[in-house]
């Protein structure tokens, strides 16, 4: 029997889901009933009408006439005119298919998908922490996000025709910026606020719901984090050993910054990810990364009584779930992947085919198969953990998600992640059946350290260990703009072949052209620099590199990355790859390759002295984990392995969830004696 | 034919069977000039002028976001003010009207 209070929390969430909906389509509705043309059915020989009579015809038509019609691309257009938004703006006929281009305005979009986003967070439970706030955030966050808008003059200037950054109050491009960010944080403070505590059980569906806002290069996360960074601030001292840190290298990036305003296309890093190279678009990243890594320890802190590893462990998978369906409807039908990526805030838009290896799901979702594959081999790790923590099996109605997980794994095509799981899975289910006695410990040392032995014996008989330990320099030579104009006998190959890699720079005086983080490593690698019965360094590197499939990637990091001695040593600034894209010492790559290592990217961000600090870091907290029997500190090793040879640390989900990972193992004693009181 | 289109009002309408071609995808498209289509001058968003002598060519300039004024945009942003303005004062007001209530 349904309770009255059940009774009445089902009404509130049904009435909840019916103003959601309705509201979720204003964007495409408002303008409809202006409509001065009848819809005709569209198809390549109509195409000529659509592109006469643009701004006359409501999307909504098309939604509804056109469901299934596999043959559309749909892609959102900029209007400065807001009379246009949700009209058609034209249609052209491409490869076969029909494009269809969709009226919105940036500001509305910032505004429909914030109200739709935080009514999603309307049905999470209030909390009884009785949080308040006061209205600092509430005005200060809208003016830091504006400083984006001045900063990104050549990011925004590009989906804007009538761009102003003049600071006056005849800008009304500008204030309305402004005012739509002071309603989303005024919403904030109205319906996220009372259920901050509660967050964190759904953090999971940071995956799902991606947040990043249709055009601009912003996330509904960025400024849900400030809100809640601020207030953290508001709440702790200031000026403690890790602000403080965080100020020093802050005054590095800003003061040893070459401000060229160059352009880097963010594609999808969208939403994450400095696009110009100017000070306040570096001061504004500098910023919000701050506030937002401060605000979700923030909502993590307030959370350690309502954190419900049960519901945690379900909204993983239901996350996980919820991709891969939605990208199977998306891949199917085309109206559906363009409201994917409308109401899912995806980067880039998803795939929409469904056979061979168009089948990943996890395009538009998630911005990188590494991270995605990493997102599920975590959720199938933290089920496991929590499971055998509660000594539970898995309920049957969890079965199906469980296994859409898993399938979701298998197609992210992440070899390193699915071997990692299976190793810590295969451990934890050892050390969970007590099958490990001390004894029984150094056996598996053993056995372990056997298997690497005669892997590496094996390795090393197959390619050599010349090619393996050279493989990485190699590479980063052939990514460098080297033997340009030369005859074809001068090249690396034969160089390297000679083992003659120090010549290289010597012909035609080509060592200018070299990055300095290459003559660094090469400077490693000559044998004066040996240690005796001490492989070399670079060589390990190479070694390693060459095993997992990553010395391409490396050796273009290498060939790219030229940093000055202050930028090697404090980095460029948070999510900026501005400098490093603008390198001039590699060849020219189409599309946009990261450097396939997390601990790349911080340095990039942070230099070696930040990359040194938040490795130290890493080690306290493994350093200082007390094993109380949940092991969820393989969880935190996970996510160690796979950064190592992935790029998710660029990414702010997956960043969230190691910051995330940090904390439970922080707080692994609190957060798993209470489930033992509980228990009890 | 259709009335109230926009291209259709900055343009006129177009002549029996002629509507706009493709013509993003042909970079060597030529506009001739039509001797009975009466010169429109555009302007778009930063104020470039164009002008333009045939009803295809005007089409093509609409549909990429050129006007005779550029009043409909700046109305655009002065009506998205005032609606955005409103809201937060209406919000504000609730607030107020709350706290005077207690």
């Amino acid at each position: 029997m349904i309770t009255g209070t059940k009774k009445d929390k089902r009404l509130s969430n049904y009435f909840k889901a019916v103003l959601l909906s309705l509201l979720a389509f204003v964007p495409w509705v408002w303008n409809s009933t202006k409509d001065t043309l009848p819809l005709i059915e569209v198809n390549p020989a109509s195409v000529g009408y659509y592109q006469t009579n643009v701004c006359d015809i409501s999307f909504i038509k098309l939604l509804f006439s056109s469901f299934f019609n596999s043959s559309l691309v749909l892609t959102t257009t900029n209007v400065e005119n807001i009379s246009c938004v949700g009209k058609i703006m034209g249609m052209d006929n491409i490869n076969g298919k029909i494009a269809v281009y969709i009226g919105t305005n940036q500001v509305i979009d910032i505004l429909f998908q914030s109200i739709f986003w935080i009514g999603l967070i309307c049905f999470i439970k209030k909390d009884h922490l009785n949080l308040k706030s006061n209205y600092l955030p509430v005005l200060v966050v809208p003016l830091i996000f504006c400083l984006q808008l001045v900063g990104e003059q050549r990011y925004y200037l590009l989906i804007h025709k009538g761009y102003n950054n003049t600071l006056n109050l005849e800008n009304y491009y500008l204030l309305n910026y402004v005012l739509a960010y002071l309603i989303i944080t005024l919403l904030i403070k109205e319906f996220v606020i009372p259920r901050a505590s509660n967050l964190t059980n759904y953090l999971p569906f940071v995956f799902l719901i991606v947040g990043t806002f249709n055009l601009v290069n912003t996330n509904i996360y960025l400024i849900i984090g400030s809100f809640f960074g601020i207030m953290r601030l508001q709440k702790i001292k200031i000026f403690n050993t890790l602000n403080l840190f965080y100020f020093f290298l802050s005054t590095m990036w800003l003061s040893l910054s070459n401000y060229q305003n160059s352009f880097f296309d963010v594609d999808k890093l969208r939403g994450f990810s400095n696009s110009s190279s100017t000070f306040s678009s570096k001061l504004f990243w500098i910023i919000v990364v701050f506030l937002t890594i401060n605000g979700l320890w923030y909502l993590l802190e307030i959370s350690s009584n309502t954190l419900n590893l049960e519901k945690l462990r379900v909204n993983f998978l239901m996350s996980g779930a919820g991709i891969i369906i939605f990208g199977f409807i998306g891949s199917l039908i085309p109206v559906a992947n363009f409201l994917n990526q409308y109401y899912f805030g995806q980067n880039k838009k998803g795939i929409d085919k469904i056979f061979s290896i168009d089948g990943n799901t996890w395009r538009g979702f998630a911005s990188s198969a590494e991270a995605v594959g990493e997102f599920f081999a975590f959720t199938l790790l933290l089920n496991c953990i929590i499971l055998f923590w509660n000594n539970k099996s898995i309920k049957l109605s969890e079965v199906p998600f469980l296994i859409i997980c898993i399938y979701g794994l298998l197609r992210a095509n992440n070899s390193a992640a699915i071997i990692s799981l299976l190793i810590f899975l295969i451990i934890l289910f050892m050390q969970k059946k007590t099958l490990i006695s001390n004894r029984g410990r150094i056996y598996l040392f053993i056995s372990f350290s056997l298997i690497i032995g005669i892997g590496t014996y094996f390795i090393i008989d197959y390619y050599s260990y010349g090619s393996l330990s050279k493989g990485l320099l190699f590479n980063a030579f052939e990514y460098s703009n080297l033997f340009i104009g030369a005859e074809p006998y001068f090249n690396n190959l034969n160089y390297f072949e000679d083992n003659n890699i120090q010549s290289i720079l010597l012909f035609n005086d080509q060592g200018g052209n070299v990055s300095s983080s290459i003559l660094f490593l090469l400077d490693k690698f000559t044998p004066e620099n040996n240690m005796k019965f001490i492989p070399n360094p670079v060589a390990i590197v190479s070694f390693i590199s060459v095993i997992i499939n990553r010395s391409e990637k490396w050796g273009l990091f290498l060939a790219k990355y030229n940093p000055e001695f202050n930028e090697f040593l404090f980095g460029y600034g948070p999510v900026q790859f501005n400098e490093y894209y603008s390198s001039s010492t590699s060849t020219n790559i189409s599309g946009l390759i990261l450097p396939h290592s997390s601990l790349l990217n911080l340095i990039i961000f942070s230099g070696l002295i930040g990359t040194i600090f938040v490795l130290a870091y890493l080690i306290y907290t493994i350093k200082t984990y007390k094993e109380n029997g949940s092991f969820i500190i393989y969880l935190l090793f996970f996510q160690i392995v796979n950064l190592l040879k992935s790029d998710s640390l660029a990414y702010i989900s997956s960043l969230f969830l190691l910051l995330f990972t940090i904390y439970l193992v922080n707080n692994s004693s609190k957060i798993f004696a209470k489930k033992e009181k509980v228990l009890s | 034919m259709e009335k109230n289109s926009i291209t259709n009002t900055i343009c006129g309408f177009p002549k029996e069977g002629e509507f706009l071609p493709d013509i993003g995808s042909d970079p060597n498209f030529i506009f001739v000039n039509d001797a009975s289509f009466e010169s429109v001058r555009l302007i778009d968003i930063d104020g470039n002028i164009v002008n333009v002598n045939s009803w295809i060519e005007c089409a093509h300039y609409v549909k990429g976001g050129w006007s005779t004024n550029q009043d409909s945009l700046i109305t655009s942003e002065y009506t998205l003010f005032l609606v955005l303005s409103l809201s937060i004062a209406f919000y504000l007001g609730i607030r107020v009207f709350k706290r005077v209530l207690k």
